[in-house]
């Protein structure tokens, strides 16, 4: 860790080849404390990432012997409209999930940063849904859903709605379902990074603005938000790419058998339609490179638009 | 402050990081190897047919000390990517079950075993004593790559409580096209929620089965054609969505989508259902229809016809126990495991002979039809990408089911798409 002034002095009083020595000595014990997490993250995530490549490239066949077809696979993906109907499906489901949760992640964040008493059990409360395993999470949404006999509609029918919405067949509300279980999962977890953030706001701005005669909205935007951007650009990155990778949701809430399907489909779903079902795994390869590729650019763009709105003091 | 180098180092590594995690993890089970017996595992996807598969495993083991056998069970989803990732890694279970979708493709690469020896060179059991077609299935290029399991047709089960109330005749042999449409007009009633028949867009337990009672087909018999060609296959198709679409005796796929046909034949609110024999044991543990359900002949079209299909028994060509494992086999194959298997009602067995356990497993059902059936039986429609024709089918049918468009409106795009992936193969 940095730290901007020293407060011990560190007196080398021994000559350079222990000093060379001990620095050695430093990097093996690095390396060697790291190595577990190094070689998992090798072997489990980059080294599967050029083989997906290699196979974006390729007809593979799993027992036998996979050919190389070269850019046929991409080929076939734009031409396909399964393809850009999961593009679509994809990118509206992140445009619209992301800003709503990272807004209401917000607000509750701001609204549970009090030292009031039992504000650590919403704290707890609002973080929960992380903690569920998003299949188990699915299934009782599912359930929820059920135009028949789920909760939701139950409700709605009691406040006087007439006819039951088909959540998890109407082809124009199915991508809705998806959302409001995206937002409802990942607002706990972006709540809690933002608190830390807030938490790191001296008081002495807000006591000086209050002096100064500011009320609290005015507070909230010219003095919270700012100091906020940080945690809130941190936010913004890893939702935005989670939200691309929408997989398990859909997978549980909809069968194959679902008329809706295609409505929500997202390119992991593709990708894993194509690798796991239909064995095309070169196909679904591809896709899924795409994938990659759209969320390189998105993160990109985000980091060099972080100097115009991301203020670091 | 002085975390903005590092914020930024992190938010960059994590989101990087983050496009790079694509995978889902899978997990290996790591195999206990006892001292001195020999351990082989078996495994299957069906949990229902656990109980039966371990009597077998037991049974096995009294007669061979020293060799243990572990059944596992991996539900069908994760079934089929566990085997293929234990092929790839050379760690394939010893036997294990094997599916005529799927036969195809792994008679590749050699890790299936010719168990033709085997069979040969068994003195309890010989291959003709199983359904030729099966036994033809599961031979590629003269290699026996698998032994049949069970065979299953598709019945038409009812409600006989339904049937009662409206003073209805239970459905028959005899039983028409025309009879079952009538009695599902009668049954059904839109105020209760309740249908005549339960018609949801299916290949293996719906309308691949009309489809030959109509004398269409689904693939020509060397595999390059599809049926959509022909006026009956589409006369057939559309006769089953007009179950939904013209005439409302069966709920739509919407409504399936929220509950399975299964769940509607349980909670009484389906007359009738098409359901494999696999059902079985479903049927008898459940309470509602344990009671009020039998199960007949499918109605017949131009002719009668039923869809078939069956398991077989694979060995794997890089297990570390070829003679124990072959010594199983056998045991599986032999009368009395099939014997044991009727008895727990897990599956017909696909041993001549042995067909009546399972009838006598389910005294409260009217299962010998499915035996029956098995006189006008079709084999299950596979090819070499059976998932891929089949998934195109499922898709360009899904107008049809919600009434958008006509069989014959899609039947050309059908044909064309099965047949370049049949072209493919």
């Amino acid at each position: 860790m940095e730290s901007k002034t020293p407060n011990i002095e560190n007196v080398v009083t021994t000559n350079a080849r222990t000093k060379k020595t001990s620095k050695r000595n430093m990097m093996f014990w690095g390396w060697l404390l790291i190595a577990p997490t190094a070689i998992g993250l090798l072997v489990l995530n980059i080294i599967p990432v050029f083989s997906t490549l290699l196979m974006s490239f390729q007809n593979v066949s799993t027992l036998g012997t996979s050919t190389f077809v070269g850019l046929e696979n991409y080929m076939r993906m734009f031409s396909d409209s399964d393809f850009w109907k999961s593009l679509s499906n994809t990118l509206i489901y992140a445009l619209v999930q992301v800003p709503v949760t990272v807004i209401l992640s917000t607000l509750a964040a701001v609204l549970l940063n009090t030292k009031a008493r039992g504000v650590e059990v919403y704290r707890t409360i609002y973080f929960l849904p992380m903690i569920a395993a998003p299949a188990a999470v699915a299934m009782v949404w599912r359930w929820l859903f059920n135009s028949e006999y789920g909760l939701i509609n139950m409700i709605l029918q009691s406040l006087g709605m007439t006819e039951p919405i088909q959540w998890l067949s109407d082809p124009n509300v199915v991508l809705w379902s998806v959302i409001i279980v995206g937002i409802w999962s990942n607002i706990g977890f972006n709540m809690i990074l933002l608190l830390a953030g807030l938490q790191e706001i001296p008081k002495e701005y807000y006591e000086a603005a209050t002096v100064d005669g500011a009320s609290k909205a005015r507070q909230f935007f010219q003095i919270t938000l700012p100091l906020l951007t940080p945690q809130l650009f941190f936010v913004v990155v890893t939702s935005i790419i989670s939200a691309l990778q929408v997989f398990d949701v859909i997978f549980v809430m909809f069968d194959q058998t679902n008329p809706a399907l295609s409505n929500v489909q997202s390119l992991v779903f593709m990708f894993f339609h194509e690798s796991f079902v239909l064995k095309d795994k070169g196909y679904g390869s591809a896709v899924v490179i795409v994938l990659v590729v759209i969320i390189m650019i998105v993160t990109v763009f985000q980091l060099i638009a972080q100097k115009k709105w991301v203020t670091y003091d | 402050m002085m975390f903005k180098s590092n914020w930024k180092k992190a938010a960059v590594s994590l989101a990087l990081g983050s496009a790079v995690l694509l995978t889902a993890c899978g997990n290996g089970d790591g195999n206990a190897e006892s001292q001195g017996d020999v351990t082989l595992t078996y495994s299957i996807w069906d949990a229902i047919q656990e109980p039966g598969m371990s009597a077998i495993a037991e049974a096995f083991e009294e007669q061979h000390p020293g060799i243990k056998v572990n059944v596992e069970v991996t539900p069908w989803d994760q079934y089929w990517t566990k085997l293929e990732s234990s092929a790839q890694g050379g760690s394939m279970p010893d036997v294990f079950w094997m599916h005529s979708n799927e036969i195809a493709k792994y008679s590749e690469g050699n890790v299936l075993m010719d168990l033709n020896e085997v069979m040969e060179n068994s003195e309890s059991v010989s291959v003709d004593q199983f359904p030729e077609e099966l036994v033809e299935l599961y031979t590629v290029e003269d290699q026996l790559l698998g032994v049949p399991k069970d065979y299953d047709t598709i019945g038409l089960w009812y409600n006989k409580a339904l049937f009662d109330e409206a003073g209805l005749e239970y459905p028959s042999e005899d039983w028409t096209w025309d009879d079952l449409l009538v009695a599902a007009k009668e049954l059904t009633d839109e105020e209760a929620g309740v249908y005549g028949v339960l018609a949801p867009p299916g290949r293996q337990e719906g309308y691949h089965n009309f489809i030959y009672q109509n004398n269409g087909y689904v693939l020509s018999e060397d595999k390059t054609q599809s049926g959509f060609r022909e006026d009956e296959t589409i006369e057939a198709v559309q006769w089953y969505a007009d179950l939904i679409v013209e005439h409302g005796v069966s709920p739509t796929p919407s409504q399936f989508a929220d509950n399975s046909n299964l769940t509607f034949f349980q909670s009484g609110r389906g007359a009738m259902g098409f359901f494999g024999s696999w059902m079985t044991a479903e049927m008898a543990n459940n309470e509602y229809t344990a009671e009020n359900a039998d199960v007949a002949p499918l109605p017949q079209g131009e002719t009668e016809a039923t869809i078939f299909n069956g398991l077989a028994n694979s060995i794997s060509a890089s297990t570390e126990h070829p003679e124990e494992a072959q010594l199983f086999l056998e045991f599986l194959s032999s009368e009395e495991a099939m014997r044991i298997q009727g008895e727990h009602g897990s599956a017909i067995p696909a041993l001549e002979g042995t067909d009546v356990s399972f009838t006598e497993a389910y005294p409260q059902f009217n299962t010998q039809v499915f035996i029956d059936q098995m006189e006008n039986a079709v084999i299950k429609p596979y090819s070499k990408f059976t998932t891929r024709w089949e998934n195109v089918e499922h898709e360009q049918l899904i107008p049809v089911f919600t009434g958008e468009a006509t069989v014959e409106e899609v039947a050309d795009d059908i044909v064309v798409q099965v047949e370049e992936i049949l072209a493919s193969e």
